[in-house]
């Protein structure tokens, strides 16, 4: 038996079965719990970095179940779906043990960690979907996995919450449903292949490729949180702590972004998007998000919420790298996935752990919250300095790319953007870190919980700190084989622009 | 083995066993549940059986008796019929399994020879190749299902049983009337010989036009479905699953082969006329279903909104036959399976809560997680969300009206799939929701809420299963005749 | 002299160790004691070390260190303002000061020197942002909201000129072949839009060295700064801003005739807009903020001539690097010393000597640069003359301004200098003149016997000026940063908050409306009277007989 065909399907499984098995055990069984979320994690790891050293030596991995008579579902490790399925997999290690210490003593967490599993797995095989239907069941599973996660609390804005989320979600997933299928009517097939399988149809057919390509990108915009379509992603910050950091850093909103850059490279083919006219509109959209996400962000006084406005807007680099049709944006645009991932979940990390230590949900708050907290605010400080691009941190590499990228590619408005953008980023964050290291502590904390010598408790203090350190070596170590940067170049010239 | 196996006479044996099994349990009351389990399980048996001699000797035909087609009743069996067999015996297990201990013993006795006779009657219907003997399985199967849907003996449930008969007894009528006609103006009652003899006089007009109205009333389509959400919800749960994944079914069954063998060449207004009608239904079930405020009424008008689905083959049947009903008739057996589990999923609710209104559904994933598991993954087929049976049906469906450029299908059945998840997520929202618990809920034992899961896993793998149903779908010559799609 | 350039490594790795070992609680007491002297392996290799290159394989994007005469000069500069900076702080605020102070402190000399020794672009923007963010944390941790509001301005305009200098690399970096300085300089010279970038590197670095309309954070952040932080903020904003010139924009290879005379204008308008701002500034240090923009304007003079006859630079280089560091060296010296004659009368005479050489180093450098500018160009040579002559007079004036406000206020009893022991103050003080002198000798040969008669003749004249205008004295004090701007600041800022602030309100209120109309209650509930009348039996026998009908007639009609 040869492994190399079933590798793929081992990892979408690795999180799946632990994930069944979770479901099954009653609540107080804890410690199995833990064990059998870690042995996935760490399974599912080993396979994938055995992967990405196979794929590196240019071996080929692919997994393909017949679905319908001429339609299969495909599972292939590329170095695109890798570098998602890799980012993924190690945040998804870092959050189980943040949600474990988060959660502790809190009710039904078997359902939560059957549906936390359920969720990674329909993001691994968004990642390793070879080709658009097996994307498409995979996109709305997660959907499926998120929402008992939104409403978990069970509190009624948790249900609302759900409620929007739902309407935007389904909704997307109906226009990638008939996108999908008009494409296949058309074309006869829907596997993603290097430089897009659209070249050959004749030109009468464009009006309706045209049509085809605004509906899969609206139906992704939904996930990507682009402008009109962003409302449920601020109040979807309902959930828990480890939800947010996971799905609104990772998982959902790199799900649709993700998407976008499968649909614009694999199945339209970056040359002939852009001959079609449509690559256009998209970077303006992506551009206009940019600045109303973090506009939006300027005023939200609830911390998780103004993280949820920079998502909106930090997300869109992917889709404005993506739109502006240039080899190096493109480097930019892929990078960013993982850069953003790195260092918005540190964000939400820290959030959740003001949140659970402190009882700070609340800005305003945050005064002198670095005297009590110094590590998780250290943490949060070099998150928010990746986020404005400060260069030390990995968020200037992906904005060096993308503003050089979009000169090269000759649209200078881009730069404008960039600029602007970062300005909002400044004023966002930095009355943040003002406010926690130079104001006076208040007197009393809202509900304050000790933990003994240490600032808050392991669980919760680690994964920031991990997270952190990975941001800055992205950002300081670019220059290494396996760094991110030098697997989107690789990804670049292999998979999208193949001489 | 393989011999015997290979030209016993199952289609007969389809028929007999139920019968045979019911008037067994009505003789002997004790052993009521274990000879109905029995027979339902041999009746599964013997359609595995039938299935493998199809695929090995194709379309089963056998004259009964002996006597030939003009005079004798035949039996036939093709892909559609065997596909539809396995939707009986599939839904007929999970039910009966639910059954076993849904009914008290009085209501026991009462409740298994009435459902065997409703299942021979349906075996019966599918295997029949001559109109009047689907008249006469039809009857059966509308007299059984009015004599179930009055089982429990509450006010609502007698009234909605008596609707129900009305509806039943008017429908068939004028399929009767249709069927004389027929037979006067072709002299045989044998489809395949109508298929030659027949041209378009009047009286064949008039019989098309009769047996269209009284079938589409069976079927619950859009304007006549007054009958079914009373009749579906008033009933016990197990009966309402039964009535709305098989009964409702084999009405629209006889209308297809009626339509696929004998009308479709002479119709050009009238697929038309039933694909609006059905586009209508989607959304007017969907809509009916969203305002309803207690779980099983909802149920009963996503019945409505689904059948609006299947009636969309009539206008795709004429171009591409195959690839048009073969989506129906994945979405029919998705759709049986799915709703069989919903109802069942209710049953537990009310037996649990001893309500079903949606709003107070509270806490119910946190005390019946199975139960609440089952509806969601039913409901995920329901929707059409891909790693279901509903997705494939979907899909196929979805393919063929784009091939033949129908984008008013297209965008009605996007519109259905939006609106199915409204309220399928509407019941869901509130099973999360932590009010806190007043009454003290009266356990629901293990079997009834594995047997629901059990249906709702089946309707989830059912999409992964495609390539080998579309081949046993394939079979017979049904599809020869008007392959002209594939 | 070694040649190692590995030894490079260490001056950035040793304040960073130190960094750590002060956070972590284990090593702090040791760490803290170790802290002052961290500039030390900086300052010797500055000293030894032979020139060299660096390389650093997993660094951004393919980075070294550059170490040659302009990295160390400016490398001994930072290292010696670090130590002074270091020792000032450990006499000033007693042995355990803030935990926080300490690791700010040392990761912002981590930046100074990785500024001078960066060798391609991204590490200097990292070296320049690590340096900015750190130094707001020390300056930022003073008590008083004056501070504090001055402080974040420098903030912002830190800030943003590091975003405009990103946005100008990036022009840069499509036509560069790589992110060292060398290609970018070419990439300067390819690029046709050369006013577009000349703008934004004006913008980028003169906000850090007070470039007119960028300097109104200079003054207050000067005055309200700790005694010990001020040479740390010398070093800053030299470092920023000079090596982001010298190592940035192609000197002497470049001929812009156009620009270079607008710029010449510019640094006269420079001076101008000194010398009023000086004769009004009371404070003694906002004097040294002015003289700071003094040096900016006689440095955009020389890059004016530069950019008129680009063959200068070749003899130029090396005086000019030497003069900058010479000039900064005793700014800082002045930030520590001006006015320490009240607390030590006893040292009275070794000050008022001390200062006179202060005074004379700070205008010899920039006139031992004139012999280059003789017979070549007039105006900038007019230009360095003036420029020298304001600094002495402006020095003088304070100097003789302090004088009779210390007789006045001896009279009335005098007040202590807050810190006992400003002995180190006066060391330090003396030290860094020496330093300076020392750095001025080779400018100094070039002196004529001719120009330094001129020199001395000018000392006396702006001596004498300064005796006359010692009492003229502004009526109202200027605050300590022009009104005027601060106003402009805040409406600015409540102004975009009040938009965007309303964009906020707006969508939410859009979102409510349409949920409140399109909500599926509201729909539906129309449809529920039709529902009704279609459960009626007649109403359904209608329909059947309807439907049988239209069926027949359809049969019939296409016969």
């Amino acid at each position: 038996m040869n492994w190399h065909t079933w590798i793929p399907l081992f990892v979408v499984v690795s999180s799946l079965l632990p994930g069944l098995i979770i479901f099954g055990l009653p609540e107080e069984r804890v410690g199995l719990r833990t064990i059998l979320n870690l042995t996935g994690a760490v399974i599912k790891l080993l396979l994938v970095s055995w992967m990405i050293w196979g794929v590196y030596q240019g071996d080929h991995f692919e997994t393909r179940v017949a679905l319908l008579p001429d339609l299969d579902l495909v599972l292939r490790a590329g170095p695109l779906a890798l570098f998602f399925v890799a980012l993924s997999t190690i945040l998804w290690l870092v959050t189980t043990i943040y949600a474990i210490g988060y959660l502790e003593g809190s009710p039904n967490r078997s359902r939560f960690f059957g549906f936390f599993s359920l969720c990674v797995t329909a993001t691994v095989g968004v990642a390793l979907a070879g080709n658009l239907i097996t994307f498409l069941l995979f996109y709305e599973l997660l959907t499926l996995a998120t929402y008992p996660l939104i409403v978990h609390r069970g509190t009624d804005t948790a249900r609302r919450a759900g409620q929007t989320y739902l309407r935007y979600t389904i909704f997307g997933g109906a226009l990638i449903l008939l996108g999908t299928v008009w494409l296949y009517q058309l074309t006869g097939t829907l596997e993603f292949t290097p430089r897009g399988f659209l070249t050959h149809i004749d030109p009468q057919h464009y009006p309706a490729l045209k049509i085809i390509f605004v509906l899969l990108i609206a139906g992704l915009g939904v996930k990507a949180a682009l402008f009109p379509l962003h409302g449920w992603l601020p109040q979807a910050m309902v959930a828990p702590a480890p939800v947010s950091a996971l799905l609104h850093a990772v998982a959902v909103v790199k799900a649709g972004a993700f998407g976008i850059v499968r649909v614009v490279y694999d199945v339209f083919g970056v040359e002939f998007s852009a001959d079609l006219g449509v690559t256009t509109p998209l970077a303006w959209i992506a551009a206009f998000t940019i600045i109303y996400g973090s506009l939006r962000a300027l005023f939200q006084d609830d911390l998780k919420r103004r993280l949820a406005f920079s998502t909106v807007s930090q997300v869109s680099y992917i889709a404005l790298g993506v739109a502006i049709a240039g080899p190096i944006a493109t480097i930019g645009g892929v990078v960013h996935l993982v850069h953003q991932g790195l260092m918005k979940i540190t964000l939400f990390f820290c959030a959740g752990n003001l949140a659970e230590t402190l009882g700070i949900h609340k800005v305003s708050e945050m005064n002198g919250v670095g005297r009590r907290m110094p590590w998780t605010m250290a943490a949060f400080t070099v998150g928010a300095l990746g986020m404005i691009g400060a260069p030390p941190v990995a968020g200037f590499i992906s904005k060096w790319y993308l503003g050089v990228g979009a000169l090269e590619a000759g649209q200078d408005w881009v730069l404008l953007v960039l600029m602007g953008s970062s300005l909002l980023n400044c004023a966002y964050f930095l009355p943040i870190l003002y406010s926690a290291w130079f104001k006076p502590t208040p007197k009393s904390w809202p509900e304050e919980h000790h933990f003994g010598r240490q600032e808050t408790a392991w669980a919760l203090l680690l994964p920031p700190l991990i997270t952190a350190l990975m941001a800055l070596a992205a950002g300081l170590m670019t220059g290494l084989p396996f760094s991110p940067l030098e697997w989107a170049k690789i990804i670049a010239e292999r998979e999208f622009y193949q001489p | 083995m393989g011999g015997l196996l290979s030209d016993a006479h199952w289609g007969v044996l389809l028929i007999l066993l139920p019968l045979f099994g019911g008037l067994c349990s009505f003789l002997w009351p004790g052993a009521v549940k274990f000879i109905g389990l029995a027979t339902v399980s041999a009746v599964a048996l013997s359609v595995v059986g039938l299935g493998d001699q199809l695929l090995t000797t194709g379309v089963y035909h056998h004259a009964v008796g002996g006597w030939g087609a003009p005079l004798g009743i035949d039996l036939y069996a093709d892909g559609l019929s065997l596909f539809m067999l396995m939707v009986n015996a599939l839904v007929g297990l999970g039910v009966s399994i639910y059954a076993l201990d849904y009914f008290d013993q009085g209501e026991a006795r009462r409740f298994w020879p009435l459902w065997l006779l409703l299942l021979g009657g349906l075996n019966a219907l599918f295997l029949s190749a001559d109109i009047f003997n689907l008249y006469v399985t039809l009857e059966i199967v509308g007299l059984a299902g009015v004599g179930l849907a009055s089982l429990s003996r509450s006010g609502a449930a007698l009234d909605g049983a008596m609707r129900y008969l009305m509806a039943t007894l008017l429908g068939s009528l004028c399929y009767l009337l249709g069927v004389a006609l027929l037979y006067h103006s072709a002299g045989t009652v044998d489809i395949p010989l109508l298929a030659e003899r027949l041209e378009s006089t009047p009286p064949v007009w008039a019989a098309l036009g009769l047996i269209c109205a009284g079938l589409a009333l069976k079927t619950a389509l859009f304007p006549l479905h007054f009958w079914l959400p009373k009749a579906h919800a008033s009933a016990s749960a197990p009966v309402s699953a039964l009535l709305s994944a098989l009964v409702v079914k084999a009405s629209f069954y006889i209308l297809l082969r009626l339509w696929l063998e004998i009308f479709s060449v002479r119709t050009e207004g009238v697929d038309d006329l039933l694909g609006a009608l059905g586009m209508a239904a989607i959304i007017w079930g969907s809509l009916q279903a969203l305002q309803q405020t207690r779980l099983k009424l909802m149920i009963a008008y996503s019945t409505v909104s689904q059948m609006g689905y299947l009636f969309l083959v009539f206008p795709l049947a004429a171009a591409g036959a195959f690839s048009a009903w073969s989506a129906v008739a994945y979405l029919i057996l998705s759709h049986a399976l799915a709703k069989s589990s919903m109802f069942l999923v209710a049953g537990n609710l009310m037996h649990f809560g001893g309500h079903d209104r949606i709003a107070d559904l509270d806490r119910a994933v946190q005390r019946l997680p199975i139960t609440v598991g089952a509806f969601a993954l039913a409901g995920v087929s329901i929707m059409g969300l891909p790693p279901s049976g509903g997705f494939i049906g979907k899909w196929l469906l979805l393919n063929e009206a784009l091939n033949q450029g129908r984008w008013d299908l297209v965008i009605v059945m996007m519109i259905g799939g939006v609106l199915a998840a409204a309220y399928i997520f509407k019941v869901l929202g509130f099973a999360f929701t932590q009010a806190p618990v007043t009454h003290e809920p009266k356990g629901v034992p293990a079997i009834m809420e594995w047997s629901a899961l059990l249906l709702a896993v089946a309707a989830i793998v059912l999409g992964f299963l495609a390539s080998p149903l579309m081949l046993i779908l394939g079979i017979g010559e049904t599809v020869q005749l008007m392959g002209a799609g594939q | 002299m070694i040649d190692a350039p590995f030894l490079l490594s260490i001056i950035i790795i040793m304040p960073l160790l130190l960094a750590v070992g002060v956070v972590v609680s284990v090593t702090q007491r040791v760490a803290i004691k170790i802290a002052p002297w961290a500039a030390l392996p900086a300052l010797l290799a500055g000293l030894l070390l032979d020139d060299g290159k660096l390389q650093l394989p997993g660094m951004l994007i393919n980075s070294y260190l550059l170490f040659d005469h302009t990295g160390r000069l400016f490398l001994l500069m930072s290292a010696i303002l670090w130590l002074a900076t270091g020792l000032l702080h450990q006499a000033h605020s007693g042995a355990l000061y803030a935990q926080q102070k300490i690791v700010f402190k040392l990761l912002a000399m981590t930046g100074c020197f990785f500024m001078s020794l960066a060798g391609d672009v991204l590490m200097f923007m990292t070296a320049t942002t690590l340096t900015g963010y750190s130094l707001y944390g020390l300056l930022a941790q003073e008590k008083n909201t004056t501070t504090r509001e001055a402080v974040n301005v420098m903030l912002v305009v830190l800030v943003v000129s590091d975003i405009v200098l990103f946005e100008l690399l990036q022009l840069l970096g499509m036509h560069a072949v790589s992110v060292d300085f060398i290609a970018m300089r070419q990439a300067f010279v390819i690029t046709e839009q050369m006013n577009v970038q000349f703008g934004l590197l004006l913008f980028g670095l003169g906000a850090k060295i007070g470039l007119l309309g960028l300097h109104f954070w200079l003054i207050p952040v000067f005055i309200t700064s700790h005694l010990a932080l001020r040479p740390a903020l010398i070093s800053f904003v030299f470092s920023a801003g000079f090596i982001g010139w010298l190592r940035l924009f192609p000197l002497g290879e470049v001929h812009y005739p156009a620009i270079g005379e607008l710029l010449q204008w510019g640094a006269w308008l420079m001076l101008g807009y000194a010398l009023l701002l000086g004769v009004r500034q009371i404070h003694r240090r906002g004097v040294l903020a002015v003289l700071l923009m003094i040096v900016t304007a006689l440095w955009l003079s020389i890059v004016a001539a530069i950019l008129i006859q680009p063959e200068l630079w070749l003899s130029l280089n090396r005086n000019l690097v030497s003069a900058v560091t010479q000039m900064g060296l005793v700014l800082s010296a002045l930030m520590i010393g001006q006015g320490l004659h009240k607390h030590k009368p006893a040292w009275k005479h070794r000050y008022a000597l001390t200062l006179w050489l202060a005074i004379f180093l700070l205008t010899v450098a920039p006139i031992s640069l004139v012999s280059h500018f003789v017979s070549v160009n007039s105006l900038t040579v007019a230009s360095l003359w003036i420029g020298a002559g304001l600094m002495m007079f402006i020095l003088w004036r304070t100097h003789f301004m302090l004088l009779a406000a210390a007789e006045a206020s001896s009279k009335s009893g005098g007040h202590k200098m807050r810190h006992t022991d400003s002995s180190v103050t006066h060391y330090l003080f003396s030290g860094l003149v020496l330093v300076g002198l020392m750095t001025a000798v080779p400018n100094l040969k070039m002196l004529s016997m001719f120009t330094v008669f001129s020199l001395f003749l000018l000392l006396g004249s702006m001596l004498v000026l300064a005796w006359l205008t010692r009492f003229y004295k502004p009526t109202e004090p200027s605050q300590l940063m022009s009104g005027f701007i601060m106003q402009q600041f805040k409406q600015g800022r409540s102004m975009i908050m009040e938009m965007t602030q309303y964009l906020d309100i707006y969508s939410n209120r859009l979102q409510k409306s349409i949920k409140k109309r399109f909500s599926p209650i509201f729909v539906l509930s129309h449809f529920s009277r039709y529902e009704r009348s279609l459960n009626r039996w007649s109403v359904a026998l209608i329909i059947m007989v309807l439907i049988g009908l239209l069926v027949s007639v359809q049969g019939l009609l296409n016969q």
